[in-house]
């Protein structure tokens, strides 16, 4: 009978040694491959993947949340910050600072200015804010005007312009 | 990972914070309401129902007819000054023992026309002035001998009112002293000069003209909510003060006859009527309400000191000012006082004088720090501008946003190819089409055959020359004929949206100036409603609005020109996504300038305030000076 005809389990035992050995030897070099780390999401992509897909209200309901929470959260920082701002502006001294040394372009009201402005036909509250500024005069030429001198003090012939339209007892 | 579209969100809900805080607080809430109604949105309920605004301030006043500050605002007193005294009158039977009726009775039947208001101008007051007596006849025959003489029943009115007020507030030297008004207008000059020395012996000046303001204000505040400070200040400026210039007229011929008492030999009796007089104007400098009421008193004071011993009258000498001729006339009658044996009087007059100076100088130099002066009006005014124009940009930078969002889901947008010539054509014509009906409806008053008439024909026919030179024969003609009628008509829709997004933002801006008519009208200039054109506010505000949106356009078509572009994708892709961004940063910028606005509003309110209760003490507390007191 050829070999070919053979039945396997006859084979002789030199073959099947080197079947073994080459068994073996895969083994061992499969076993010495390195193996790669497993991811940290690896079991839950699986499961996800195993996991019954989210129904349409679902991701809705995540869409919605994940666009509320930023806007929610920009809403209450910027609603709290208001209010304390409100509250800080609102509570700070309201009066106007004084300013006694404050430039001003106001003429200052002499007698005849007076005079003039307590002539208007129509008196009113806003009267002299509008005088003021329509004889509004440039900082700079706002010295006030030399106070006369004692009359008494001063040479006999200007006391006498000075004087002469008031009589006393003496010259009356 | 998309990191814009949390950024966004969260840009969103800062503007929403800011909003919801300034809409929350109550301090400002109506400031937030008034300007939102600019834009066309109405938060909560609006200032006020009726459709008829004037009526309003009737009809708060009628709901509260115990009230007497709201009763006596109720009316405007305005140029019908015959009127207001007559309704004044109707509240005597409910207000007749209070003193203020009284009071603001006899201030408002001073003047008006001469047959219908008590006026005093008798030409024996220009004796002060006169240097000779033949001057003082020459103006007397010519100019100041034509005045006629106020009605008996007039001055008899005046009279028992001016009693009625003395037997209220008999510790007032108000009455008295408004009571010799008609006394020496009546030619009663003996009674005349008891009624001033009888207001010299009163610890007390009150003209009640609080009362007349606190009223229109509060009336204002009930009727149409908490109005800006502008509205406020504008109903205060309105308070009219006609009993000044008589008041000094009194005094002018008090001292006239105290003058002719001197010149006959009784100095004592002439000092008693200079020193009575003295003696008001001191406690007017004081206790006046109004600033103009202290310096009234000033120049009483300031005219009982002259022609002591009836000197003779001189005019000014030239080297001189008022100033000095002040102090000159002053040291006279000083002088003369002493050597007359009225040591007192000189001193006080010198005291007076002194008091007088310190208002007149330093007070006055706070004028431009009142509530009245320009530059704090303009200060608010650019707050509440500055908001407005944030807000209204705001407002259209969402609208165009939008409308970019849904242009950019047209095909040529998403791919970045540039729009047909057609559709060019199409949208160019709308827009030509809108600008000329815009500009017929503006000149529909204009009766001869107008630019927009001309420039409307010419453009419809350009409309209408591009569609036939577009048209060609076969199916590509009737492909761009049909891209041209498409681009028309939705840009011509689009326009149509826009127009009404401004009609309705129009509505509320007509609102708002109907509720500034309302309390205009108020502080009695008359004016109870003004007639302003829709089309025209709608388009001032709908351009002041669009100043932002149109630098953004600038923006992008600049940008689109450098990275060889489209401009029309590039813009409505721009304005997707730039608008609602830039229209948050708006808001929160809105938010930063109410704050501002409200600090202004809260310092002029603040101001008002002190104003009603004393203008002079408010004015020497801004010049750093306490208000003087009595000489």
């Amino acid at each position: 009978m050829p070999d070919t005809f053979r039945p396997l389990g006859d084979e002789k035992p030199k073959m099947a040694l080197r079947d073994e050995e080459l068994d073996i030897a895969l083994r061992d070099g499969l076993r010495r491959l390195p193996t790669p780390a497993v991811s940290a999401d690896f079991d839950a992509r699986v499961l996800a993947a195993l996991a019954v897909p989210p129904s349409a209200w679902e991701g809705l309901r995540i869409q919605v949340v994940s666009t509320l929470r930023p806007l929610l959260c920009g809403t209450a920082c910027s609603l709290g910050v208001t209010l304390l701002a409100l509250f800080w502006t609102l509570h700070m001294p309201a009066a106007v600072p004084a300013l006694p040394n404050a430039p001003s372009s106001a003429r200052p009201l002499d007698m005849a200015a007076l005079d003039s402005l307590l002539s208007q036909p129509r008196l009113g509250a806003s009267s002299l804010t509008v005088w003021a500024r329509q004889s509004a005069v440039p900082i700079a030429t706002l010295a006030p005007p030399p106070i006369p001198s004692d009359p008494e003090r001063r040479p006999r012939a200007e006391h006498r312009r000075a004087c002469r339209p008031f009589p006393t007892l003496l010259t009356a | 990972m998309n990191t814009r579209a949390p950024f966004r969100t969260t840009l969103v809900g800062l503007a929403v914070g800011v909003l919801l805080a300034l809409l929350i607080a109550p301090q400002s809430r109506w400031l937030v309401r008034y300007q939102l109604a600019l834009v066309g949105v109405t938060v909560g309920t609006p200032p006020s129902g009726p459709s008829s605004m004037s009526d309003q301030p009737l009809r708060i006043a009628a709901a509260h007819p115990g009230d007497y500050q709201l009763q006596l605002a109720a009316q405007q007193n305005g140029d019908r000054r015959e009127q207001y005294v007559a309704y004044l009158r109707t509240l005597t039977p409910r207000f007749g023992n209070n003193p203020s009726l009284y009071a603001n009775l006899l201030r408002y039947e001073i003047g008006g026309d001469k047959e219908k208001g008590v006026h005093l101008a008798r030409p024996e007051e220009h004796e002060l002035e006169a240097a000779r007596p033949e001057e003082y006849e020459l103006e007397a025959g010519g100019k100041y001998n034509t005045l006629p003489a106020s009605a008996p029943a007039l001055l008899a009115a005046f009279d028992a009112d001016a009693a009625q007020g003395e037997r209220l507030d008999p510790s007032n030297a108000y009455f008295p002293l408004m009571h010799a008004i008609s006394l020496f207008a009546a030619h009663r000059d003996a009674e005349g000069l008891a009624a001033v020395q009888r207001a010299s012996t009163k610890p007390v000046w009150n003209e009640y003209v609080s009362d007349e303001t606190n009223g229109r204000l509060r009336l204002a505040d009930a009727a149409y909510g908490h109005a800006p400070s502008i509205s406020r200040v504008a109903i205060m400026a309105a308070a009219l003060y006609p009993q000044y210039a008589p008041l000094r007229a009194v005094a002018r011929l008090a001292t006239v006859l105290a003058m002719h008492a001197e010149q006959s030999g009784n100095p004592a009796r002439g000092m008693s009527i200079r020193r009575a007089l003295m003696q008001d104007g001191d406690l007017m400098r004081v206790q006046a309400q109004v600033y103009i009421g202290n310096l009234v008193g000033i120049a009483i004071s300031a005219t009982a000191r002259s022609r002591p011993g009836g000197s003779e009258a001189a005019k000014r000498p030239q080297p001189f000012d008022g100033d000095q001729w002040a102090r000159m006339r002053l040291e006279a009658f000083a002088r003369y006082a002493r050597q007359a044996g009225f040591p007192d009087d000189a001193a006080r007059a010198e005291a007076q004088y002194a008091a007088g100076e310190a208002v007149r100088r330093k007070v006055s130099m706070s004028l431009d720090h009142s509530v009245f002066s320009p530059q704090r009006v303009n200060r608010l005014a650019a707050g509440w501008i500055g908001g407005t124009l944030a807000l209204v940009s705001a407002f259209w930078l969402l609208v165009l946003g939008g409308v970019g969002a849904l242009l950019s889901r047209l095909p040529s947008v998403r791919n970045r190819q540039p729009l047909p010539s057609a559709a060019r054509w199409g949208t160019t014509a709308a827009l030509a089409l809108a600008a000329s009906i815009v500009a017929l409806l503006a000149a529909e008053n204009d009766t001869q055959p107008s630019i927009a008439l001309i420039m409307a024909l010419g453009i419809a026919g350009a409309v209408a020359v591009s569609a036939l030179t577009l048209r060609r024969d076969g199916e590509q003609g009737r492909q761009r004929l049909k891209t041209f009628a498409r681009a028309l008509g939705v840009t011509a829709l689009m326009l149509m949206g826009l127009a009404l997004v401004a009609a309705w933002q129009t509505r509320g801006i007509l609102k708002f100036v109907q509720v500034q008519s309302g309390i205009s009208g108020l502080s009695g200039d008359g004016s109870g409603g003004s007639e302003t054109s829709p089309l025209i506010a709608g388009l001032v505000v709908t351009g002041i609005g669009l100043i932002v949106p149109a630098v953004l356009a600038i923006a992008l078509s600049i940008r689109a020109r450098i990275r060889r572009v489209p401009a029309f994708a590039a813009l409505a892709s721009g304005f997707r996504r730039v608008a609602l961004p830039l229209a948050c940063v708006l808001i929160i910028g809105y938010g930063a300038a109410v704050l501002g606005t409200l600090r202004e509003e809260q310092r002029m309110d603040n101001g008002l305030r002190q104003m009603i209760s004393h203008e002079g003490r408010y004015y020497a507390s801004l010049a750093g000076a306490a208000w003087p007191g009595p000489a």
